[in-house]
């Protein structure tokens, strides 16, 4: 391991040993800092060909040392407060935040989302979105099997920044307006409101490190779902699931129908 | 349905509670366990003070939601069930 990259894990500095951190500069440049704030963690080693891995080995090193509650989730942004989308992987995060982009929301992040314990706002990793080439073609972009972003290994994902998808990051914290569990397959997309306690249980299944901060991770998750409105949504397509969520708010859905960037 | 029978169960020590939209959330400090009730185990929660028997349980229930006691009675089992699965009772046994 040759080279050394930092990588800010929302607000947790992790040292990535890798051989050859040049593309890996270049790709994940919008989640990289030239020196620490603080003592970084690490270092952890990693395969500088495997994009994602890189970030799952970084995340994985934050996990213990974040202050905030961290969730497996994508969430954007409109009217300063947030929508999140907790989930597991595989089950389309990355793709419906890439079609709300379309539909005029600014990006948070496609993967985690860290919840200050104490006014439960939050931020994201605003890495690249990484999108399959089903997602990719989607949402209109080219499809370039020789493209520089493919990341994952095997190669089998994109990194789309979100200028290209007509957005742009929203840098800082915000409040949460809604929690969305969303859920492919469906026949026609549905939006339908779920309980406070549904919203509770799926922001801890969600959580990576709730073990760690115990029962100030419960109140806050219990503070989060008392406050946001919880949704099930029910994916046909990505577009006209982007469509629903952005009914939710005002100024996204009027930024709906956007052409491809 | 197995039939709970506890003279009068109590909430165990170092359990906190919250309410959300109406349920109650319950943490408790010794598993780092958090839980959801549904309503009617919420409700049987909330009655849990170390003195009151199961039975006195039931009949209020029963008189508060206007349901027969059988049903009720089905419905504190379960929530007891629950709440002594995750260790939530104190002295669970007779």
């Amino acid at each position: 391991m040759s080279d050394s990259v930092l990588i800010d894990v929302v607000g947790v500095t992790v040292r990535v040993r890798v051989d050859g951190a040049e593309r890996l500069r270049t790709i994940l440049a919008n989640v990289m800092v030239d020196e620490p704030a603080d003592a970084a963690v690490g270092p952890v080693d990693a395969d500088a060909d495997d994009v994602e891995g890189v970030l799952a080995a970084a995340v994985r090193a934050a996990i213990d040392s974040s202050p905030d509650l961290l969730l497996h989730a994508g969430a954007v942004a409109a009217d300063g407060q947030v929508t999140v989308f907790p989930g597991a992987s595989g089950q389309g995060k990355s793709t419906l935040t890439a079609a709300c982009l379309r539909h005029g929301f600014g990006y948070v992040t496609d993967e985690l989302v860290a919840v200050d314990l104490d006014t439960q706002q939050v931020n994201g990793l605003a890495r690249p979105l990484f999108l399959t080439a089903w997602s990719v073609r989607a949402m209109g972009l080219p499809d370039d099997d020789a493209a520089d972003d493919l990341v994952g290994k095997p190669a089998g994902k994109r990194a789309v920044p979100p200028e290209q998808l007509g957005s742009a990051t929203t840098p800082g914290r915000h409040p949460v307006a809604n929690v969305v569990i969303a859920r492919r397959g469906a026949q026609a997309s549905a939006l339908t409101p779920i309980a406070a306690g549904t919203v509770f249980e799926e922001i801890l299944t969600a959580s990576f490190n709730h073990y760690v901060h115990a029962e100030r991770a419960w109140t806050a998750a219990v503070a989060l779902a008392n406050s946001a409105r919880g949704w099930r949504l029910d994916v046909a397509d990505p577009a006209s699931a982007a469509e629903l969520v952005a009914g939710l708010t005002s100024s996204a859905g009027a930024g709906a129908g956007g052409s491809p960037g | 349905m197995t039939r709970v029978n506890r003279s009068a169960p109590k909430p165990a020590v170092g359990v906190r509670e919250l309410e959300i939209d109406g349920e109650v959330t319950l943490y408790h400090e010794a598993t780092a366990t958090a839980l959801v009730l549904n309503n009617t185990a919420s409700d049987v929660w909330r009655l849990l003070d170390g003195h009151r028997s199961v039975d006195e349980i039931v009949a209020m229930l029963a008189h508060s939601y206007s349901t027969d006691h059988e049903t009720v009675r089905a419905g504190v089992d379960s929530a007891l069930d629950q709440l002594t699965g995750h260790q939530l009772l104190e002295n669970p046994g007779e």
